[in-house]
Order: structure tokens, then sequence, then C-alpha cells
């Protein structure tokens, strides 16, 4: 499903340039479960947002579905970022002025679902991470827990084919944190999932599939 | 995104932002105002134009002349215009439409019957005066060529046309036209009546039509309004010594109405050939068409309308400014939402769009407040007695509304830009 090669990635830092990704190779296969294991400042979260269409990479290959998308505008990134990718973050990133549902629903009204359809979906993936009775609740009166379910409804919302979470259980107590890991496993399981999970906590890694574990900008193999 | 969408988001940003959305929409709210106002004066400047053009016709020439008062005026000169001037030209060029000679005088009006006593303007006129400026309800018969010919001891009074619904401020004011008053309740038509010393008989009443819908309120050009009107070669025999021309024969001036605007410039320049061939030069005269006389009746209001369309410009400038930085302080304050709604699938025309939106709809917002605000103080003008004020149409509270909303959309299309530009990752780091 997705194969990067050899990508690399140059931020410009003072006069010259700081290379955060340093040719990384890497395949994904439809349904699989990665973590994405490194201390921080590593490159993980710039090889997650290349992934994810946030950024471009400065140079290698991607394939998104067999299509190589590697010089893909940020319009055609926006427009395959909207269909294909669900974004779990640490700190939930939830607009505080929107209820909870209307946070859910927002990835559908950018790929112009119709709304009613979209509240539909909302309410049964509310449902199903037992947040039905906070939809209505500002996103201040959630508990982290409840603000992550959020997040994760929202990721889900136009069923994308792949979920991408960066360290998704950092802000969260253990137990909290234990559920939402749950969440993932069953999504990976039941619904045949794609997901590539960005942690540093060890023990939760042990529900991938594999362990990729970044270093220096490059995959650490000797791992 | 859907429109109704940004819409709604737009909203939910300007409420949340009370203070700051109500400072921007104030300016741009003065700035309506200013438009609406400017607008309404402007429209009704061009209408009072165009219809005193209407009225007074196209090819509009007036020579007089000059007055001890005149910047120019020759202390040794002694030629001045007279009634056979004015039939000269009659002759020489029976192609123009209206050559009107006329002589205004102050002279003592005296009803034996009623013993009503008043001084009124009297203007001595030909029948081609009726050619022009004609508004006005004829009873009776008018001046013709027989009572010109034969000197007939006969006038016409003019009334005026009352108002169909008296403005506010008419109740105010005190002041009334004695001689009017004294037209309304009497019957006049057919009544010999004394001007100066002589007996006149009333062949004619020209009623003149209601204030609102008399042309002349509104054109307001000339100061002169005479009450009656006579054969000039009556009032040149009978009423000597109330002229403001030593000379008896002397007329006050001519209006002429060549027909066509195009022909003002040739015709001035021949009859000045034609008076200074009769008079040995035309240096006592002044000559002036309609459009420059308009021209310096209007160049006070022109002046007024250029002040308040000033402050309206400021205004909206400001207004716009305003909501430029209010834009851009919007955008260093939702950094990290711009970050997150790109992740979540906004494209960078759904986040330019949506600060488009939130500025037009600021705009829009103004424009609103400002159109009830404009049109109330229009209202009260109006009931004031501004006459401009009648002109104002609701075309105009649209065209203030689509400026305030395009000042919106221009001042917010950098801010979006800058906004829209924004790196998702950056700013989804942002704090």
């Amino acid at each position: 499903m997705i194969k990067l090669e050899n990508i690399t990635k140059n931020y410009r830092f003072g006069g010259g340039y700081y290379q955060a990704l340093k040719g990384v190779n890497l395949e994904i296969k439809e349904g699989e479960f990665i973590c994405l294991l490194g201390p921080s400042g590593c490159g993980k979260s710039t090889l997650l947002n290349i992934t994810g269409f946030l950024d471009a990479p400065s140079g290698g290959k991607y394939l998104f579905k067999n299509e190589n998308v590697s010089n893909f505008s940020d319009y055609k990134r926006t427009v395959i970022r909207r269909k294909e990718i669900g974004f779990i973050f640490q700190s939930f990133n939830l607009l505080p002025r929107l209820s909870a549902l209307e946070n859910i629903i927002l990835p559908a009204l950018y790929l112009n679902t119709d709304k009613k359809r979209a509240v539909e979906k909302a309410k049964k993936l509310a449902e199903w991470l037992n947040i039905s009775e906070k939809t209505k609740n500002s996103i201040i009166e959630l508990s982290g827990g409840e603000k992550q379910r959020v997040a994760i409804a929202r990721a889900l919302i136009n069923s994308p084919s792949v979920l991408l979470a960066d360290e998704p259980t950092g802000n969260l107590d253990s137990k909290n944190a234990m559920e939402v890991v749950e969440i993932l496993k069953n999504l990976n399981k039941k619904e045949n999932m794609t997901i590539l999970m960005v942690t540093h906590d060890i023990s939760i890694s042990k529900i991938a599939d594999r362990i990729i574990k970044i270093k220096d900008g490059k995959i650490d193999e000797n791992f | 995104m859907k429109t109704s969408e940004i819409i709604k988001s737009s909203l939910n940003e300007i409420k949340h932002h009370k203070v700051r959305s109500f400072l921007s929409f104030f300016s741009i709210m003065i700035g309506v105002i200013s438009i609406i106002y400017t607008l309404t004066l402007t429209y009704s400047m061009s209408y009072r134009i165009s219809k005193a053009v209407e009225v007074n016709g196209p090819g509009r020439i007036n020579i007089e002349t000059k007055r001890r008062w005149d910047d120019d005026y020759d202390n040794k000169s002694k030629s001045y215009l007279n009634l056979y001037d004015a039939y000269a030209i009659r002759k020489s060029f029976p192609e123009l439409y209206m050559v009107s000679p006329y002589s205004n005088k102050w002279v003592r009006f005296y009803d034996v019957q009623s013993k009503f006593k008043e001084y009124v303007g009297v203007t001595g006129i030909t029948p081609e005066w009726k050619k022009r400026g004609w508004i006005y309800k004829l009873k009776g018969r008018f001046i013709n060529d027989y009572d010109i010919e034969n000197k007939s001891k006969v006038c016409v009074v003019i009334k005026e046309g009352g108002w169909l619904k008296k403005p506010k401020w008419m109740k105010f004011y005190r002041w009334k036209d004695k001689f009017q008053e004294y037209v309304k309740h009497n019957e006049l038509l057919g009544k010999d009546i004394y001007i100066g010393n002589q007996t006149f008989k009333v062949v004619g009443v020209l009623e003149e039509p209601p204030q609102e819908q008399n042309p002349k309120s509104f054109i307001g050009v000339g100061s002169w309004e005479p009450n009656i009107l006579m054969p000039i070669s009556s009032m040149q025999s009978f009423l000597k010594g109330y002229s403001m021309n030593e000379k008896e024969d002397a007329i006050d001036g001519i209006n002429i109405d060549t027909g066509q605007k195009e022909t003002i410039e040739k015709y001035k320049r021949v009859i000045t050939e034609l008076i200074k061939s009769r008079k040995g030069n035309a240096d006592f005269i002044n000559m002036r068409d309609y459009i420059e006389v308009l021209k310096d009746q209007m160049a006070d209001k022109k002046r007024d309308m250029t002040t308040v369309m000033i402050i309206g410009i400021i205004a909206i400038f400001a207004g716009g400014i305003g909501i430029m930085n209010v834009s851009l302080a919007a955008i260093y304050s939702r950094v990290k939402e711009i970050g997150i709604r790109r992740a979540l699938g906004a494209s960078k025309s759904d986040i330019m769009k949506q600060f488009v939106f939130e500025a037009v709809l600021l705009g829009f917002l103004g424009g609103i407040f400002g159109s009830v605000l404009g049109v109330a103080a229009i209202e009260y003008l109006k009931s004031k007695g501004d006459t401009n004020m009648i002109m104002f149409k609701w075309w105009m509270v649209l065209a203030a509304i689509i400026a305030a909303m395009l000042t919106g959309f221009i001042a917010s299309v950098y801010p979006a830009k800058v906004a829209a530009d924004l790196d998702p990752v950056e700013s989804l780091k942002y704090e």
C-alpha cells in the first residue's frame, strides 16, 4: 500500500540545511500495524507527516497504492489526505469553539459529504467509542480520554485507508492510554485498518505487527 | 467545504470576537452612512441639472446689461439692452427656439376692494416667455402679441401650488408670503387691480404644481421669482421709475434658447456680433450659457459633497485597514487551528475562503447596520426640509452594502493568503 524509497527531508536552518530524514526505505502493506519508535528529534514525526501528505519529501520516491506521489502539488496532496488519511495527535488537536460532534464531522465537510450523512456516521462512531452522551458537549468539558476518542472518531469519519497516530497516548493516564491502544488494535484486527503509530513507549509498541526504530533520520536496521 | 458551512463558521468567529468585530464594522458603518448620503446628494444634483436643462431648454443663453456691481462694469458706458435688440435677434435668427426679453420690477400692488397692499415682483415679458419653463396650469388666457403691440393694461398672476403633504419643518416656519396668502383667498381672474399707480386687468392665473411635483422647487436656479407677469411694452409705458435701469426703454435681459446644446457657442458669437453692429460695442453685456449659471449655483453643493465623500472614503478605508488588521491578528491567534484544518483535509483555498468570508461578512453586517442608520439620518434630514434627500433611492443602500463587502474582500485577500500559505506542519507545532 505504501512504499517509501530513499526518502529524504531537508529543512532550511540558519544559512544551511538540516537533514531530518536521510534516505528512509519503508514498505507498509494493507492491514499492517506498524509502530515507529525512537527518541525525540530522530525524524519519526517527519516521516509520519510525509506519509500522511502533510509534508512533501525533499528527495526519494513515495508510492501510495502504486501511484508515484512524490511530486504531487500541495492541492493534490490535500485531496489525497482528505480521502485516504486519518490523523490522531498527542495533543488531540480539537477545535475548542466547536462541539464534539462538530469536530468529528469536520473532515467530512472538507470532503463535501452531505452533512446529514456525516452526522449519522459521527453518531455511530461516537456510540462505538462510548462517547454518545458527550457529542453535544464543548471540547473544554471533556476529559483527556474522551478528547482522544473524539479525535479518533474524527480520524475515521471519512473511512480512510491509513490511520496515522502521533503519540496518541502521550497525554493520557495509563487507563485511558490502554483503552486507546485497545481501540486501535480493534480497528486493525476487525476493520483491517492500516495503522502507522509513532510512540516512544516500548510497552505500547508491542501491540504492533512490526516495530521500526528510527535513529538520526534513518531506520535502525540493527533493531 | 460548502459555502453555507463556511458562513456558519465565519459567523461563529465574528460572534466569538465581539469587540474586535464591532470595532471594524463600526468604521465600515460610518463609511456606509457617508456613501449613502453622498450618493443621494450626487444623484439629486445630477437630477436637478438634467431637470433644469429639460425645463429651461438645452441651448439656453442669458444676456444681461452689466450692472454697477458687476466686476467689469464700465462707468463710461452708456449702452444698454432694449426691446428692439431682442426684436433684431429674433428677426436675424428666426430659427432660434426662443428669444424672450424681460424686465423685473419691484412694484406696489393694491386691491381697492379688499384694501390689500403689498410690494410684489413684476416681470415684463413677451409671449415667447412661455416657450420654456412652462410648468403651470393656466386659468384664463396668457399674454399675447396683441397685448405687446397695443401696450394692453393686462396681467397674469402666478399662484403657488402649496404642498400635497406639508413637511414637518413648515409648521415651525413662521414666514408667510402675504401676496400668496391673498391670491389663495381671492378670485383674481377678471379683476381690476392697481400695479404702481395704474389699473391692470387680471386676464390669467398661472397655477404652479404642488411643491413636491414642482421641478422649480428642486432646481432652485435663479433668485427672481415674479408674482405677476405683464406685457413688457406695457411695463415700459406705465411702470416708469420702478426700474434698476435708469433708461426708460431699457430691459434687464434676454433669455434665448437655441434649441440645441451644440449651437450655444455659435449663437453666442453671432449674437455678440449683431449687438456690436447695433451699438458699436458689446462690452456692456454679460452673456452666459445656462450650464455655466448652473455650475456656479452648484459649486457650493459640490464642495459639501466632496467633503462628505472624502470623509466616507477615509472611514471606509479605515474600516478596511481595521479588517485587515483584525484578520492578520486573527491569523496569528489561529495558526494552530489553520494547521489542524489543513491536516483534516482543508485545502489552501478552503483556508483562504474562510478568512475572506469572515471579512466580507463583517463588511456586510457593517453595511446593513450602516444602511439602517444612514436611511434613518436621511429620513430625519428629509423631515427637516433638506430637499436633496427626497432623491434618495433604495439602490443606493445596495451600492453602499456592496462597497462595504468589497472593502472587506479587498482588505482580507492579503491576510487570507498569508493564512493559506502557512506550512501545515509548522502550524500544527505552534502553541
